[in-house]
């Protein structure tokens, strides 16, 4: 298996290429009224509509202040841009090189990981996207393209 | 206080007066009722009677029956009141009658009382016809014992109940009011006497008790006012007599300083007088010391021409007389002399010879001294100079060398700074193709089996971004420290420029030393030559001299010789001319003397006129000044007399006041105060 390794602070994760879409450099993040506060925001890209989630802060970790990368996820019929510090590589996992995760492990809760990736002496915690938001958050946001879009009309031009 | 005046009779006299005729108009109004009442019930039975009369007496009246008539009668007259019973026909003719008692009037005190009787009379019916009539006469006599018994009780009544209103109401009077009042009237008396520490009595929560404490307020409030008026008084009479004590010292002192002004305007005036006799003298004085300067001035002229007649003369004796007399010492020091001046020529002689070597040698000397400085001028003048001069070019040069250098170095720092720009855009592109490899690398992915070459070339060119990255952060270290290096190089030049700045200063510095020395040799070449000339100039004058001395040598011997004879010459010569010059010394002296006395004479007098005539001035204007000082203490005086005037005045009411203050003192006494 493929995973996109991103760092977080000193932290190593990985989330399945498979889910991937694309790599973005930081943009503007516009916030608009009436978004939920697990998002910081949302931003253009190619003319849609996507919202962001800072991962840092769902993790509750600090950024490491250096670089700042967006990787657009797959989520469902939607998109989302998860804010993180640094994209490292391309990296290939063997299935005896995933392991699964402790109850719980440097703090993290096991439900956002799948396991635990070991290549030579790297640690990757490999994310379970699925489970990176709640119930409540997927409907809203499998519900809130019509109002991203009116919205984004509406700040797309004030940009401009 | 009387007892006609008292609040409380009147208020209850007249209450009594209002219940009394209330009472008596109702009293009145009761018994008119009862009376009327009374005598319609009388008149009732009195016709009920009678109707009863006329009843039964119809039948006998016309049976003419008399005797039942009679027997009726009688029965209807036992009713007492009844006084009499009259039976009439139908043509008003008396059939029978009854009589108790004759009508008469009633006489009585009682205006309530009925004054005559009653009578009611009513027909005898037989079927429709009337027959006859029944009058009955009757008194009112048991209606005005009742009435009367009825007003008594009434009286006597009104009277016991009006008895114990008042005997209640001035019970109650006497304890709510009355005491009270007087309580505090008897306070109020105490104050009015000027018993100020009386206790207010208090009655209670009411009309009076406010009073009581109004009356208590007051009482303090005067008995502060009157502690205050007190103090003041004490105050105000202590003040008065301080300023009644100030004003008699000012008063005193007044009196004195206007007979010390009187004093002053007497002496000044005596002393006007005394300056007016003072100047008149002075005038005199004036006048006679003129006319003295003038003889003087004649005098002194006469003194002066005998004086530089006698001098001349004198002048003339002295100066033959010194001739003569330094002729004769001259010859004699000259023949005595001569011998010594013999032997004194000979060691002369000798010395100058070692005088002329010594010269000889300091003549060498100098020569030597004057190469030497001629050596130390041609060095400092030309080689010295020059290096100097070379020196201030070198440092210059470096100066320049130094600049050009600092300009090529910070030009150095300004590439490195475009070095800067172009890695910060190198940087960008490669995070750029890191980006794009790594997008690359994802689409490959998820191409599957078709993306496996394409993944490939995005691994590779991750790769190379990657090396690029690296290489340019080293470059960027490598530009820092390119940067650090020409901060350090361009701090140093900076040092150095100021050190060869130094080094310049120091060379002319330099400069000005030997400019310095080379003027010094210069001085001292020109003084070793003026030696060098002085010394050969000395060595000739030495030659002549000892030449000279073997000269003087020969004439000396002759000299002495001659002497001798003039000596003797001489000696008479000098007795005479002493005499002149005695008789000459003498009457100079006399002429010299009195024209030094009439000079000193003369400016005495010129001095003493020049000091009358200031003093003359000076009298003047102190007289004027004099007037000035008189007018100005009259008016002095004048004023003071008006401020004793004022001051009497004001003592005078200083003194009123201080009465009125006592009798207020003496009339606060009174108040005894807490």
């Amino acid at each position: 298996m493929k995973f996109t390794i991103f760092n977080i602070s000193d932290e190593a994760f990985g989330i399945d290429i498979s889910r991937v879409v694309e790599i973005l450099r930081v943009q503007k993040i516009f916030s608009i009224p009436g978004l939920p506060g697990f998002l910081s925001g949302v931003m253009s890209v190619r003319g849609a509509v996507i919202p962001v989630m800072d991962l840092r802060r769902r993790f509750g970790m600090k950024p490491a202040g250096r670089k700042e990368r967006i990787i657009l996820v797959r989520y469902d019929q939607e998109k989302i841009g998860f804010l993180v510090d640094e994209i490292k590589e391309i990296l290939v996992l063997n299935p005896d090189e995933i392991r699964p995760s402790p109850s719980i492990f440097k703090g993290f809760k096991t439900e956002y990981l799948t396991g635990i990736g070991k290549k030579d002496d790297r640690i990757i915690l490999i994310l379970n996207i699925d489970n990176l938001l709640t119930s409540e958050e997927r409907i809203w946001l499998q519900e809130a393209k019509e109002l991203l879009e009116e919205n984004s009309a509406g700040t797309g031009k004030t940009a401009e | 206080m009387s007892f006609r005046k008292s609040i409380s009779v009147k208020f209850i006299a007249a209450v009594f007066l209002v219940l009394l005729i209330a009472q008596t108009i109702g009293s009145v109004a009761f018994t008119l009722y009862i009376r009327n009442t009374l005598s319609a019930q009388l008149r009732n039975r009195m016709e009920r009677s009678a109707a009863i009369m006329a009843g039964v007496s119809s039948f006998p009246l016309l049976s003419y029956d008399y005797t039942l008539i009679d027997t009726y009668l009688d029965e209807v007259a036992k009713d007492s009141e009844i006084t009499s019973i009259h039976i009439l026909d139908a043509q008003g003719k008396m059939v029978r009658e009854k009589i108790k008692a004759e009508d008469a009037e009633i006489v009585s005190w009682n205006p309530f009382s009925f004054k005559q009787s009653f009578n009611v009379a009513v027909p005898v019916n037989s079927g429709a016809s009337k027959i006859g009539e029944v009058s009955i006469h009757f008194t009112p006599a048991s209606i005005n014992k009742s009435i009367l018994g009825n007003l008594l009780v009434v009286a006597m009544y009104q009277g016991a109940v009006l008895m114990l209103l008042g005997l209640v109401m001035i019970y109650l009077f006497n304890k709510n009011i009355k005491k009270p009042v007087l309580l505090i009237n008897k306070a109020i008396e105490r104050i009015t006497t000027g018993d100020l520490t009386v206790t207010v009595p208090d009655p209670g929560d009411n009309e009076i008790g406010s009073i009581a404490k109004g009356v208590t307020f007051l009482q303090q409030r005067l008995s502060q006012v009157i502690a205050k008026i007190g103090d003041t008084a004490t105050n105000v009479s202590m003040a008065i007599r301080q300023v009644e004590h100030t004003y008699g010292i000012v008063g005193e002192g007044i009196s004195r300083q206007t007979s010390a002004v009187k004093d002053i305007i007497r002496s000044i005036t005596a002393a006007n007088k005394t300056q007016a006799e003072v100047s008149d003298s002075i005038e005199k004085l004036l006048n006679f010391s003129t006319e003295n300067v003038t003889s003087l001035l004649e005098m002194k002229a006469t003194a002066e021409e005998m004086a530089t007649q006698t001098q001349r003369l004198f002048r003339a004796t002295e100066d033959s007389y010194s001739v003569v007399l330094e002729m004769s010492q001259t010859s004699k020091a000259i023949s005595s002399s001569s011998g010594q001046a013999l032997s004194t020529v000979e060691d002369t002689s000798a010395s100058v010879e070692e005088v002329a070597a010594s010269v000889r040698e300091v003549e060498d000397h100098a020569g030597d001294s004057s190469k030497l400085a001629d050596k130390v001028r041609d060095i400092t003048s030309g080689i010295g100079m020059m290096s100097v001069v070379n020196a201030i070019e070198g440092m210059d040069a470096i100066s320049d060398e130094v600049k050009k250098s600092a300009d090529i170095i910070q030009r150095l720092g300004a590439r490195s700074v475009d070095i800067e720009k172009v890695l910060s855009v190198i940087r960008d592109v490669t995070e750029q193709t890191n980006l794009l490899s790594l997008n690359a690398a994802i689409l490959a992915a998820q191409a599957g089996e078709y993306g496996k070459s394409f993944s490939v070339v995005a691994d590779e060119i991750r790769a190379l971004s990657e090396r690029t990255a690296s290489s340019t952060r080293e470059i960027g270290g490598i530009v820092k420290t390119i940067q650090r290096d020409i901060k350090d190089t361009v701090y140093s030049i900076d040092e150095a420029r100021m050190k060869v700045d130094e080094g310049n200063g120091l060379v002319v510095k330099v400069g000005e030393a030997l400019r310095d020395i080379l003027s010094a040799s210069i001085q001292s070449t020109d003084m070793t030559k003026a030696i060098e000339r002085a010394t050969g100039e000395q060595a000739i004058g030495l030659r002549q001299i000892t030449s000279a001395v073997e000269d003087i040598r020969k004439v000396m011997n002759s000299v002495a010789k001659s002497t001798k004879e003039q000596e003797n010459a001489l000696s008479y010569l000098l007795e005479g001319v002493g005499d002149v010059k005695e008789v000459a010394e003498v009457s100079k002296r006399g002429a010299g003397e009195q024209a030094e006395g009439t000079r000193i004479i003369s400016r005495n007098i010129e001095l003493a006129n020049e000091r009358i005539q200031q003093i003359n001035k000076n009298v003047a204007n102190q007289k004027k000044l004099n007037k000035e000082i008189i007018a100005a203490m009259e008016n002095v005086n004048a004023i003071g007399a008006a401020t004793a005037g004022d001051t009497e005045d004001v003592s005078q009411s200083l003194k009123t006041l201080f009465t009125e203050i006592e009798n207020l003192r003496q009339e606060m006494e009174i108040f005894r105060t807490k």
